[in-house]
């Protein structure tokens, strides 16, 4: 099992309803795996927010995992590794 | 671990100076710090004596700029002790507001100023923060620290960039084909360089004070040729050895006419590099979209050995074609090489000459010397590693990029440079921040199909592969209607003329700016621009003097100049230079009395407003701080405390910020992969967006939902050159010109000329203040040198003198730099010059839209005064 504490902010913060979440996930879970849980116990809206169709992130969704942001390509089937994780999921809004 | 190094010792120093030693004797110093008088922010040494600044010059360690400097840094010192400056926080008791109006400030006090924004800004949050809009440009950490506040609260409506044509296609088409974000040339190899609508190495650009001494040296040393292909002959086609006059709004029909002469005439290109590293033999059918592997959906890739169709990756692929048609899965398919080609047999050189006025002739000649001049096919031997050496680049920016279709012009240019290899190679085009060794390791990476996605520089900036879905849009600069745009703020004005029009229902009711004056120089029309700053219930500005945009302010609050604040930045390099650095930005001198720096000011509006824990949160993500450095829930920091923290979490423990402030710059070795790291990529670039089939498509259905009409021909996978509306005005004679922008390097931005130094610059070069006027089209009007004469565009009508001479294309009217200052707190300059930007006429059809860039093209008719 993988314990994830997972931070969100802006909009996802009030689309989840939640500031954060801690889960209890399969080993070997992936990013995709934790929006779809997230999903569950949220609003939907969040996990269409976090995702696209095909299941990658959706490019304005910043992940940092253990303090360190996701490089790219950043996909949904990015492993969320063992043990303990802390996800952060901000909101970027492409744009500059 | 790289191996440090001293900055003087990377690279020989050429310029003598006086001494820069630090701590001389007490009260008097040479402090290390970065220049903030444009965006390229070179390295300088600022001289104190006993609490005034009193010299400033280049400083010898850094890399970007070895010592020199230029004449705006020099002139910082009047911009610090600035006689408009803004000590105190003001408030407006006017409540009318517009261009012209007199704010009628009254000073009120710091408490009350904080007091009355944290108020708001928590009113914003609680109750809708899309409502809240911010600005920044080129300021240093403030950006990051109102960055974190835009993510945290929930507002996408954080703009970067001020410029209309700022970024948008020099840093996409830059992620797209070497993975970087803006382009330099490698000037120690390059033999010929052809600058279109820019002065790189002569005049502007990033990296100003090396490349233009190192373009210098190319031509001196190894005989480099300079062509520079722009409707202004400006400092750059002074200097060139070859000036090709340019109609402006023409510069994708030059670039195909030479990718003509290149791919059909002479056949001159690199077919391995080609073959291997773009996407050029991909199969397309007749819709134009990739064949693809009917298991595993990859696209297929003709390979002339076997006879078969293979997926792009497949090893046994020995003979990518990337000529000719082959029968795949019952179809007929092209090589999207084949296709560009036959799209630039589109542009036969007389063709070219009748769009662009450039002699048919002079395009085959050029076209034929840069493609000889890459020597497609030899290598150099670097540090020990063999690399191709392709020492050609063509640059473009600015000019090809401010206009309606802007994609299509700069896509035509750069694929120049892609056919014959040359991109991010000893020699060639090269992209800065496209590989980063230390201490975070980023490289550009395989993306869907194969093709290459930047290494994680893209910052907030969107990439147009593979593009987003369009969707109905929430944003009111239309985002979502934009798949392949790096930003689209460009269209806020548009959009809050008629929210409705686009379903749009965020209104702006706060809006913070820093000092970039965006109406003076961020859009077209002036008027639009100034109706939606009047919207806005809250216009906070951050200022050091009293521009045109804080005139339609509600409160101003005093900002530090460069030389009081200070910033961590990021870490760079020149690019093929055998050094990376950090180098920081450091409080020389106290603010005077009154005045606080603006991130010490935002954080005690974030505590007040109850967000700076949440914000904190963020920074320790954004600004990648480690344990023990986090910042920390419920305790109030110095800025130099933060930057520390950052300082150590990146650098270690013995490069805390106190080392930083000592030395200023910390400089180390990077390997000759990171250097060129051009055939090290492992993901294909494109020749061909095959992506912007499916975006259009989905954009078309978007758009027909929202029963808006919307011309979607710019989504074409290939080069295309289309007429801006000024190009068809000027057919028909109903303008006798086309006024455009051209840049002077000793005026830079929306600060402009107001410093008395500039000022005394541009008064004692006359085609500052002036207008140029071809010697043809001022006969035909009667005008004489010297002559007022009245230039009137659909938005706006200027008073100026006109400046008559053959340094400029006969249809077109060169106005530069930043002038026609109108606020108040620009006194010494009010007047002088004209305001480029005001003259342009602002909506959809002077929009571009794919890239939302503003048409710089300015239909004029010019008389006499």
């Amino acid at each position: 099992m993988v314990a994830v504490k997972v931070l969100l902010m802006g909009e996802l913060r009030r689309l989840a309803g939640r500031r954060e979440a801690d889960l209890r996930l399969p080993a070997r879970s992936t990013i995709h795996t934790l929006a779809r849980e997230l999903g569950a116990v949220c609003d939907p809206a969040f996990a269409e927010s976090v995702l696209t169709k095909d299941g990658h992130l959706q490019s304005h969704v910043a992940v940092f995992m253990n303090g360190a942001q996701l490089p790219e390509p950043r996909d949904g089937a990015t492993y969320l590794g063992d043990g303990q994780v802390e996800l952060m999921l901000v909101p970027m809004y492409e744009g500059g | 671990m790289p191996t440090f190094v001293r900055g003087r010792d990377t690279t020989e120093q050429t310029v003598p100076r006086p001494g820069a030693t630090r701590h001389e004797r007490a009260g008097a110093d040479w402090v290390p710090t970065t220049c903030r008088m444009c965006l390229v922010a070179c390295q300088v040494l600022v001289r104190v004596e006993d609490g005034r600044i009193v010299n400033v010059i280049g400083d010898p360690d850094a890399p970007k700029n070895r010592g020199r400097m230029c004449a705006k840094g020099k002139s910082g010192i009047l911009t610090h002790y600035n006689r408009s400056r803004v000590t105190r926080p003001l408030r407006r008791t006017n409540p009318d507001k517009g261009i012209g109006i007199d704010p009628r400030w009254e000073g009120i006090s710091w408490d009350e100023a904080i007091d009355t924004i944290s108020a708001k800004l928590r009113k914003v949050v609680s109750e809708d923060p899309r409502r809240l809009y911010m600005q920044t440009w080129a300021d240093g950490d403030f950006a990051g620290w109102i960055g974190a506040l835009a993510s945290v609260v929930g507002t996408p409506y954080h703009q970067t960039g001020i410029s209309g044509t700022c970024g948008k296609t020099i840093h996409t088409i830059n992620y797209l084909t070497a993975g970087g974000w803006w382009d330099e040339v490698d000037f120690a190899h390059c033999n010929y360089l052809i600058d279109v609508g820019t002065q790189q190495g002569i005049a502007t650009r990033e990296g100003f004070n090396h490349s233009v001494p190192d373009c210098a040296s190319a031509r001196v040393d190894r005989g480099m040729k300079l062509v520079v292909v722009d409707p202004v002959g400006n400092n750059a086609a002074a200097k060139a050895d070859e000036w090709l006059p340019i109609r402006p709004g023409t510069d994708a029909a030059f670039g195909l006419g030479m990718l003509n002469v290149l791919l059909n005439e002479a056949r001159i290109y690199d077919a391995p590099y080609l073959q291997r590293h773009t996407n050029a033999p991909y199969l397309l059918a007749a819709d134009g979209r990739y064949v693809r592997d009917e298991q595993s959906g990859k696209p297929l890739v003709f390979d002339v050995s076997s006879g078969t169709a293979k997926a792009h990756d497949d090893p046994s692929l020995a003979v990518p074609a990337l000529e000719g048609e082959f029968p795949v899965h019952g179809i007929a398919a092209k090589p999207a090489f084949q296709l560009l080609k036959e799209r630039a047999a589109e542009y036969p050189l007389e063709r070219v000459e009748r769009i662009t006025t450039i002699p048919a002739e002079r395009i085959r000649r050029i076209a034929r010397e840069f493609g000889e001049a890459a020597q497609i096919g030899s290598t150099i031997t670097i540090d020990g590693v063999e690399l191709p050496y392709r020492p050609v680049a063509l640059s473009w920016c600015r000019g090809p990029q401010g206009h309606k279709h802007a994609w299509h012009h700069t896509w035509a240019l750069q694929l120049v440079n892609v056919v014959v290899g040359c991109i991010n190679v000893p020699g060639g085009a090269q992209s800065r921040s496209t590989a980063i060794e230390w201490p975070d390791v980023t490289w550009p990476a395989v993306g869907q199909d194969g093709m290459m996605v930047p290494g994680g520089h893209t910052g907030k900036h969107a990439t147009a592969f593979p593009g987003r879905p369009a969707t109905r849009p929430r944003r009111m600069d239309l985002f979502e209607l934009f798949p392949a745009a790096a930003h689209t703020r460009t269209f806020v004005p548009e959009v809050s003329r008629d929210p409705g029009r686009y379903g749009i229902t965020d209104r702006t009711e706060m809006l913070i700016h820093t000092a970039g004056n965006q109406l003076a120089g961020g859009w077209g029309d002036v008027d639009a621009v100034a109706d939606w700053y009047k919207s806005i219930d809250l216009v906070v500005g951050f200022a050091i003097e009293i521009n045109e945009t804080h005139e339609l302010d509600d409160i101003v609050l005093p900002m530090t100049t460069y030389l009081e604040e200070s910033a961590f930045e990021s870490q760079d390099a020149v690019c093929g230079e055998g050094v990376a650095f950090h180098a920081i930005q450091q409080r020389v001198v106290a603010p005077p009395d009154g005045v606080r720096e603006q991130i010490d000011v935002i954080m005690e509006v974030y505590e007040r407003a109850g967000l700076l824990d949440d914000v904190y949160v963020a920074l320790n993500r954004v600004l990648k701080l480690k344990p023990p450095y986090l910042l920390e829930a419920g305790r109030r920091y110095t800025h130099e405390d933060v930057l520390d923290r950052q300082a150590r979490s990146m650098y270690g423990e013995e490069h805390g910020w106190d080392w930083f402030k000592e030395h200023g710059v910390l400089v180390w070795e990077r390997s000759v992969e990171a250097r060129y790291p051009g055939r090290f990529i492992k993901g294909r670039i494109p020749v061909y967006m095959e992506n912007f089939i499916d975006r259009a498509q989905e954009l078309a259905v978007v758009l027909a939902d929202m029963r808006v009409e919307w011309d979607l021909s710019d989504y074409d996978p290939l080069p295309e050159w289309m007429p801006c509306q000024a190009y068809g005005s000027l057919e028909r004679g109903e303008i006798d010109a086309i006024g455009v922008h051209y840049k002077l390097p000793y005026v830079y931005g929306g600060q402009g000329n107001a410093n008395p130094w500039i000022d005394e610059l541009c008064e004692k070069l006359p085609q500052s203040y002036g207008v140029l006027i071809n010697t043809r089209l001022a006969a035909r009007l009667g005008i004489a040198d010297d002559d007022w004469v009245v230039i009137r565009s659909p938005v706006r009508t200027a008073r100026v003198r006109a400046r008559v001479t053959e340094c400029v294309h006969p249809q077109v009217i060169g106005i530069a730099g930043h002038a026609g200052h109108w606020a108040g707190g620009k006194a010494r300059t009010k007047g002088k010059g004209v305001n480029f930007n005001s003259l342009l006429p602002y909506d959809l059809e002077h929009l571009d839209l794919l890239s939302t860039a503003v048409d710089m093209c300015a239909p004029l008719t010019v008389r006499k005064a």
